[in-house]
């Protein structure tokens, strides 16, 4: 379980960049390189592979939507780490954290991510 | 007891979890780029050479239960059957040594060619989910060793019975080189999912620097077959190696960078690439080498193909903070501890090579005057090529690097 003080900042850009969330979410995959690389790379990488199962459940779901136009208040954000973090699939959630991964989409924005890669 | 159903279905699973494959989730995608009737023939050709080694050491594949292989329908990819060809090649190699370590674990291991385009890093790698052994290949993993052995190859010559590094001229950048710093620059904003023009297509048509650089169309040369099927060779029993010795994750669900498993997996990788060399023989014949000198590319050429990304990265940095690009600290910290890493690799590795020629020497193998100066060439023209890469980046114009860099920004993550 994600204690108070990392998911707040994890939301809040003052205290953490995007690429401080790609690299903690990187290291959760359990893959050997040859060689070191770029673990911020690994994260974004992951997330777009992702991506469409990820938009499947989120994009569609209404409680994420009346969150998603809540204000920019840190408060709010978190509320919508929880619901995201709630549908993210069962297998996913349980080896990576699924938090972390709600927290790396609110970051991005919901309408940014749902909108993005579309054919 | 393995089987193709079984292997699709965890390979799917693994997906679904970890995101190891862009291409693995979307239906459309798998239509279209899986089993192309280009693969068909290849995967064909890849299973008649399982057949060969299962000829040759049936025991090996009973054992071990890779019945599965010999189904065509388990490959997605020419190249996917191809390497795991080539990694039975070299398990079964090992697995038939009377004098063999103890303990390895040689089954269910499963090759699996993706469609990953992130180039850092690029390299392949080994992840173990529900008792199977992915190795995964990455698509940006071929593109690199391409571009990086045909860069190697417009610049480096044969002469007489020597490599030579020759640049043109000494402003020369060779193309190939322009298009790996082109995908390394614009990588951050390049996805396979994503619509519209790739970012280095962009570019090129924008900026006169990188408006040369290319992939290149050609036929490979025999200098790059030695380089590239070695250096894959060897990256496959590097990855073997983490298989043999049954390396698992820690308590945290990672392996990431633990640097005495990487250097057990270097020594583990090659015995088994020094003890399958003789069927990679007959595609790398026609070079300076002899047989017995061949095997040390294999090595050299693995830790050389990271030397030269460690110093473009560093290059592309040191070039950014020139230019009052905003860096991150982290980031200026960890490639510091990554090339420092890989020296130390590099140089452990290089006692190997040592130590084997001595060995190849005392069992009556050719390894003559004229192998030794011209694999010293071979490895001083590789040195002289890293050291072109420095120049090579510092030469990029402000206005292309600007360029280059504002096509790379993810329109996703910022």
């Amino acid at each position: 379980m994600t204690n108070q003080a990392t998911l707040e900042r994890w939301i809040n850009p003052d205290l953490s960049t995007m690429d401080d969330l790609l690299e903690e979410l990187a290291i959760q995959s359990p893959q050997a390189d040859a060689f070191a690389g770029n673990l911020a790379k690994r994260g974004r990488e992951i997330i777009l592979a992702l991506r469409g199962e990820l938009q499947k459940v989120i994009c569609c779901s209404s409680e994420v939507l009346e969150h998603s136009y809540l204000s920019d208040e840190i408060a709010d954000k978190l509320a919508l780490v929880a619901v995201i973090a709630s549908l993210i699939p069962e297998e996913m959630g349980k080896a990576m954290n699924a938090t972390l991964v709600a927290a790396i989409l609110v970051r991005i924005g919901i309408r940014r991510f749902c909108e993005s890669g579309l054919k | 007891m393995i089987t193709p159903k079984l292997i699709y279905e965890v390979w799917l699973k693994a997906c679904r979890t970890y995101g190891f494959d862009p291409v693995e989730l979307d239906e459309e995608a798998k239509t279209l780029l899986h089993r192309q009737s280009f693969d068909i023939a290849g995967i064909d050709a890849s299973i008649k050479h399982m057949n060969m080694l299962r000829d040759n050491v049936p025991g090996f594949f009973k054992e071990c239960d890779y019945e599965w292989a010999f189904d065509a329908n388990v490959w997605r990819k020419s190249l996917e059957a191809n390497f795991q060809a080539r990694a039975f090649q070299q398990l079964s190699s090992l697995w038939s040594l009377p004098n063999k370590p103890n303990n390895l674990e040689f089954s269910n291991v499963v090759l699996r060619y993706t469609f990953a385009s992130n180039v850092d890093p690029c390299t392949p790698n080994y992840i173990t989910y529900e008792d199977i052994s992915f190795l995964r290949m990455p698509y940006s993993f071929s593109e690199m060793v391409m571009l990086f052995t045909r860069a190697f190859s417009d610049i480096v010559k044969c002469n007489a019975d020597m490599w030579e590094f020759k640049l043109p001229n000494d402003d020369y950048v060779s193309p190939y080189i322009k298009q790996i710093l082109l995908r390394h620059l614009t990588d951050d904003n390049f996805h396979s999912s994503d619509p519209g023009e790739n970012p280095a297509d962009t570019v090129k048509r924008e900026s006169g620097w990188f408006s040369d650089a290319t992939e290149g169309t050609k036929k490979q040369d025999n200098l790059e077959i030695l380089l590239s099927y070695s250096l894959i060779d060897f990256a496959i029993a590097h990855e073997l190696g983490h298989r043999l010795l049954c390396h698992k994750h820690n308590e945290n669900n990672y392996l990431y960078r633990d640097q005495d498993k990487e250097i057990e997996a270097d020594r583990l990788g090659f015995t088994l690439y020094a003890t399958s060399w003789g069927w990679r023989d007959e595609i790398i014949a026609e070079n300076l080498l002899s047989e017995g000198a061949r095997i040390l590319v294999g090595p050299l050429i693995f830790h050389m193909f990271n030397e030269w990304y460690m110093t473009l990265k560093t290059a592309i940095l040191l070039l950014k903070k020139n230019s009052n690009i905003a860096t991150s600290a982290k980031y200026s910290t960890q490639l510091k501890s990554d090339v420092s890493e890989s020296k130390k690799r590099f140089i452990q590795n290089m006692e190997l090579v040592n130590k084997y020629e001595q060995s190849i020497l005392a069992k009556g193998y050719r390894f003559s005057q004229t192998d030794r100066n011209a694999f010293t060439s071979l490895a001083t023209s590789m040195a002289k090529f890293n050291e072109c890469l420095v120049p090579s980046v510092q030469s990029i114009p402000e206005h292309d690097f600007h360029l280059a860099l504002a096509a790379g920004k993810s329109q996703l993550f910022g």
